[in-house]
């Protein structure tokens, strides 16, 4: 065979067709996901954030994550559920003021830190929920799969599977939440995807 | 047929955040997209996916487009090192779950055979030899185009394409020059 045989072979390998409908539909799906990110509020000629308006998120960023820090994690013994729906709320809000550049939201004993991207390149998918706790300190992490979290200096990747499930991948360990009592790590991990 | 002044127009008012603009934008590529991203990854849900997670980026990072480069060529810098990270985190999940059936079944297959044995070889090509595979073969991409896209020279796609016709020659030889065409 070749170039030109092997050439004419790749070329005559379409990929597969697609119904009308799917191509139809295709634009709207994506621009759904781009509001639905960032809120309904979300002005179709919303101008960009100008440099006055840094200030502004600053000061927006910092009131959140104090707001939520004292009104609701030393707030007392909160619930399950009540920690998941402040947990929720708090991603919804930062999420919202700075789309695709959440890379986590680190809460331990000394309050939430946000964690951000340079540029808005966090892929889109729903954010996790991973805890971590060594004696009777936990850290809460909220990220996404494909990021990295530090535990005790070693850098763990953040993956989601197909089924839901949350995997801790380390240089020296790996946890999944498919089977968490298999852990080697001398931590207690919980992770689950944290529905919006 | 969309002239070019109409995408600049389209563009301008993306950045300025117009979704229906940008939705033209995406009706105009989507398909270009969908092909690129399903040969480099065989699998129809990942290529939309990715393909959507393309024009999601496109559109945060539109604001630092400008019109020296071809939109199309700047989607597709975008599409392609999203594939490429795709290829990382699936090895990395393929490494830890030890599973290499779950991921044989994630691929689908095209109907036609000749096709399916096409783009099954094009999946054991390394990934950034089938990404310039990809862009100049089956694109139609220069070389020069191509090495934009991929962040390389031109020396290098050069040679990613010689070691990629290499294995592909190999893998589907008997397909060729009308021998065994129905495979």
């Amino acid at each position: 065979m070749n170039n030109d045989e092997l050439e004419a072979l790749l070329k005559s390998a379409p990929s597969p067709e697609r119904e009308a409908a799917y191509w139809e539909g295709f634009p709207k799906t994506v621009t759904r996901r781009l509001t639905q990110v960032r809120g309904p509020g979300f002005s179709r000629s919303a101008p960009r954030h100008g440099p006055l308006l840094a200030w502004g998120l600053g000061l927006a960023t910092v009131c959140i994550l104090v707001g939520f820090f004292f009104g609701f994690w030393r707030g007392g013994t909160p619930s399950d559920a009540q920690q998941t729906a402040a947990l929720q709320k708090l991603f919804r809000e930062v999420a919202l003021l700075f789309p695709n550049q959440v890379q986590a939201i680190i809460i331990d004993e000394g309050g939430p830190r946000l964690v951000l991207s340079e540029q808005p390149n966090v892929p889109l998918s729903d954010p996790l929920l991973v805890k971590i706790c060594k004696a009777k300190s936990c850290r809460n992490f909220i990220t996404f799969s494909g990021q990295q979290i530090r535990v005790n200096g070693e850098a763990f990747e953040v993956l989601a599977d197909g089924e839901g499930h949350v995997i801790l991948a380390g240089r020296h360990s790996v946890w999944s939440s498919a089977e968490p009592e298999q852990t080697q790590a001398p931590w207690q991990i919980e992770a689950r995807a944290l529905k919006l | 047929m969309v002239v070019p002044d109409e995408e600049a127009g389209w563009i301008a008012r993306s950045q300025q955040g117009d979704l229906e603009a940008f939705e033209r934008l995406i009706a105009r590529y989507q398909r270009m997209i969908h092909a690129l991203t399903y040969r480099m990854t065989g699998s129809l849900d990942d290529a939309e996916d990715l393909a959507q997670d393309t024009f999601i980026q496109a559109f945060h990072a539109l604001e630092g487009f400008r019109a020296e480069a071809r939109f199309s060529s700047w989607l597709y810098r975008i599409a392609v090192n999203l594939c490429l990270n795709w290829r990382r985190r699936v090895q990395q999940r393929e490494q830890i779950h030890q599973d290499l059936a779950a991921q044989k079944a994630s691929i689908d297959p095209p109907s036609d055979e000749r096709t399916a044995r096409v783009q099954e070889a094009l999946l054991k090509l390394n990934p950034k030899q089938r990404a310039a595979v990809v862009l100049t073969t089956c694109d139609g991409l220069s070389h020069a185009e191509t090495a934009r896209i991929l962040g390389c020279s031109e020396t290098t796609v050069s040679w990613r394409l010689f070691a990629a016709r290499a294995k592909l020659k190999r893998l589907l030889n008997d397909l060729g020059s009308g021998r065994g065409g129905k495979a």
